[in-house]
């Protein structure tokens, strides 16, 4: 257990924001990289917040390869990307966030885990600190762990399972059987249990209390984040293509055509910029969006239908929701 | 904690080696040591118009992003493509062959506005 305090004894500088309403994760994590970039610098802030269902991956990562994007759409689950590193997590109305944001001098990832498992101790619940940062009860995951760096500050948060789906969980994050090649990071599949399922009477508010009182004794009293602050711009970069879509790392996929030729395809920054048709390098004219560019001129190239490359692509899972 | 003094520095932690006009950038061991084992980095494309301050590279660790900045304005003339196969190479030796990307500055005098060694040095925590 770290009971290091290097962040304390140096005032009372993180406030609370404690969200009551469900949140649209979107603009959660925008309010999260919104404070991370706080001019003022000097705040802390400890945020806790319920969203709505959400499969939300790590900034560098391949949603064709992470999440079930099949199921996501049918299921009306909104697809968010964060901006801290690590593996894609499922959101319910049965999680509690819990994000902080700090300055990077001083801080240690150990001593926020230790934080949060003293906070669960204090409920009876035998947390303790996993692999990357995960915390565990029983060898069982009950939340991840994820940072995110920025110039002189630190995003820490993660996602507690308190009473979430976990059939829904399981089935967000299958891993869809797609042919590629990449170095984007992978998520890495983990037993989960909900608290609820290992003390029954517990409830969100109750775990908020105790890590609010633990969070005291490192950094005095919290006072509340009154004021939020225009998060409009954050917003709506998160919420582009851009960011969704386009921000996956460069990787290699591949399809075969009905007349059994091998097309091997390289996709970076959200375009399609090389194409090999049986080993042959094929002209693409343009770079097109992927997967729902223009492709007529690989397609005449190939001599097959207009059209027929991008149906072919959806056909095999490489679609955007 | 090693901080070379022919070095200059940024207050978001990346180091800059002027080399005969050219810039080479990366990440200082404080830097890494806080990211632990990296897994992954991103680097701009050669021949990117860069500010002093834009966003232009991401490394990761186990599920820590970090974002890396433009210590100056200019041209990026080169990246270290073999971090994408090895990104330990950072950890490894974060001053030589764990370098990022080289910039070949359009405002020199952006140089003389870095930090020296001694004042990088003073923004680390104590020891």
């Amino acid at each position: 257990m770290a009971e290091n305090t290097t962040l304390s004894g140096v005032g009372p500088f993180v406030k609370l924001y404690a969200a009551s309403e469900i949140q649209e994760v979107v603009r959660a994590l925008a309010l999260e990289s919104r404070m991370l970039e706080d001019p003022a610098g000097e705040e802390g802030l400890l945020f806790c917040w319920t969203g709505e269902r959400a499969v939300v991956m790590g900034k560098n990562q391949n949603p064709w390869r992470e999440c079930n994007l099949d199921f996501i759409r049918e299921a009306e689950c909104k697809l968010a990307r964060r901006i801290s590193g690590g593996g894609t997590v499922y959101h319910d109305p049965g999680n509690l966030n819990i994000s902080w944001i700090l300055p990077r001098d001083g801080y240690r990832a150990e001593q926020m885990h230790g934080l949060m498992c003293r906070a669960l101790h204090a409920l009876d619940i035998a947390a303790e600190v996993g692999n990357g940062g995960s915390l565990l009860v029983a060898g069982k995951k009950i939340s991840g762990s994820a940072f995110c760096y920025r110039k002189d500050r630190v995003l820490h948060h993660g996602t507690l399972l308190v009473d979430a789906n976990l059939g829904e969980l399981r089935a967000a994050l299958a891993h869809p059987k797609m042919q590629m090649e990449t170095h984007a990071v992978d998520s890495v599949p983990a037993a989960v249990v909900n608290l609820k399922t290992l003390k029954p009477e517990i409830n969100k508010t109750q775990i908020q209390e105790s890590l609010v009182k633990e969070a005291e004794k490192v950094f005095g009293p919290l006072q509340k984040l009154e004021t939020l602050p225009d998060i409009e711009k954050e917003v709506h970069q998160l919420s582009s293509d851009e960011w969704l879509w386009a921000q996956t790392p460069a990787f290699s996929g591949q399809l075969t055509l009905h007349d059994g030729r091998e097309i091997a395809f390289k996709v970076r920054k959200g375009k399609m910029i090389e194409c090999r048709v049986e080993g042959e390098q094929a002209d693409l004219m343009v770079t097109p969006d992927f997967p729902a560019g223009d492709y007529a001129a690989l397609e005449k190239g190939l001599a097959v239908d207009t059209g027929s490359v991008r149906e072919l692509l959806m056909r095999n899972g490489w679609l955007k929701i | 904690m090693q901080v070379p003094e022919d070095l200059k520095y940024t207050e978001s932690h990346e180091w800059v080696r002027n080399e005969e006009g050219l810039c080479k950038v990366g990440i200082t061991e404080f830097a890494q040591s806080q990211l632990a084992d990296l897994t992954f980095v991103d680097l701009p494309e050669v021949g990117a118009s860069v500010s002093a301050g834009d966003e232009v590279a991401v490394v990761e660790s186990v599920k820590a992003a970090s974002d890396v900045y433009a210590p100056l304005s200019g041209e990026i003339v080169e990246v270290n493509d073999a971090l994408s196969d090895a990104p330990e190479k950072i950890n490894e030796d974060s001053f030589g062959e764990g370098w990022l990307f080289v910039i070949r500055p359009s405002e020199p005098g952006e140089l003389d506005g870095l930090l020296d060694a001694a004042a990088y040095r003073g923004l680390l925590p104590e020891e």
